[in-house]
């Protein structure tokens, strides 16, 4: 097992787990959101080859309102 | 019509999306201001703050041109990710740079603000940087690439207006041919029609609408500020000057005595 942070928030993930399928386990909301690991932006085309490593820190964004 | 980068826009006003007192009045009173243009940022999924898709899917009504921002970063690093992270998710290169320096008065951070711009605009991003109004930054910011530069009026939501005319004079005479839009500090719709009238290209704002006792109202009369001003500075606006001259003529004045 490896932990990971999704927002802050501590998450156990089976290793190896790539971030394509830890997404479908969370279910993040629609395609609207983008995804930076360890403050490095994550294209989506990358999510399948993108293995999560323990102690990752993900960040998942939303569109939210803003001036 | 004028052209702000890439996109051709009728109106010269931007505005933000933030503060409204609810989503549909949010809709309506960015209606009703007739901006072509509305700010947006990237922010975790919180449900108690009206984000996510909701919040998406009636800005996606309004069929306006984006400008996400990276409000909230303070280091280079985040300011690119953030960005990276809003190209991909609003489908757009353009991108409203902040670095913020200080926390009192969310002042840009100049230094990381250029780092940040030359990087981006290396990476194919239109940057529009929110700025100070200082000459020799935003001369560097141009260097760097900027077509478009968005100096301060004021600091971000104190309504203050245009608090240094001189500063944001000297960068429209001396930078002619770049786009400059007075973003920041507006508070009331004869700031922006000042800003106009000085020959700004544009103003962005968001919390003089969003707060105001009626938003919807009052992003009308900022319409009409935009549109006054700019219409001022192309008809001219006479010199100051610091003596009196009568307006009605003198000849024929009645009960003259030579």
């Amino acid at each position: 097992m490896i932990t990971v942070w999704l927002n802050s928030e501590q998450k156990q993930l089976e290793d190896p787990t790539c971030l394509a399928e830890a997404l479908a386990r969370w279910q993040p909301p629609g395609e609207g959101f983008a995804i930076a690991i360890n403050e490095v932006f994550v294209p989506r085309a990358n999510y399948a080859a993108t293995q999560l490593r323990d102690g990752d820190q993900i960040e998942l964004l939303v569109p939210m309102q803003g001036g | 019509m004028w052209q702000l980068a890439d996109q051709s826009l009728e109106s010269r006003l931007l505005i933000g999306s933030a503060l409204y007192p609810s989503p549909s009045i949010m809709q309506d009173a960015i209606r009703a201001s007739g901006a072509g243009v509305v700010t947006l940022s990237l922010r975790r999924q919180n449900p108690g703050a009206g984000g996510g898709n909701d919040f998406w899917a009636l800005l996606r009504e309004l069929d306006l041109h984006l400008l996400p921002n990276t409000a909230g970063c303070h280091s280079v690093k985040e300011a690119i990710t953030t960005a990276q992270m809003a190209r991909e998710l609003f489908d757009t290169r353009w991108i409203k740079l902040e670095v913020i320096g200080d926390e009192y008065n969310l002042q840009p951070d100049p230094f990381g603000l250029l780092e940040a711009t030359r990087e981006l605009i290396s990476q194919g991003f239109e940057v529009l940087p929110y700025c100070t109004d200082d000459l020799v930054l935003c001369e560097k910011l141009v260097d760097a690439g900027c077509r478009i530069l968005m100096p301060w009026g004021a600091p971000i939501g104190t309504g203050k207006g245009l608090i240094n005319p001189y500063a944001l004079n000297t960068l429209r005479q001396r930078l002619p041919d770049i786009t400059l839009i007075v973003d920041a500090g507006i508070g009331a719709p004869s700031h922006a029609a000042q800003a106009l009238e000085m020959g700004y290209d544009g103003v962005l704002l968001n919390t003089a609408v969003a707060q105001a006792s009626d938003p919807v109202a009052m992003a009308s009369a900022f319409k009409h500020a935009v549109s006054a001003g700019r219409l001022a500075y192309e008809a001219g606006v006479m010199p100051a000057r610091d003596m009196a001259q009568p307006s009605t003529p003198v000849l024929g004045t009645p009960f003259w005595k030579p």
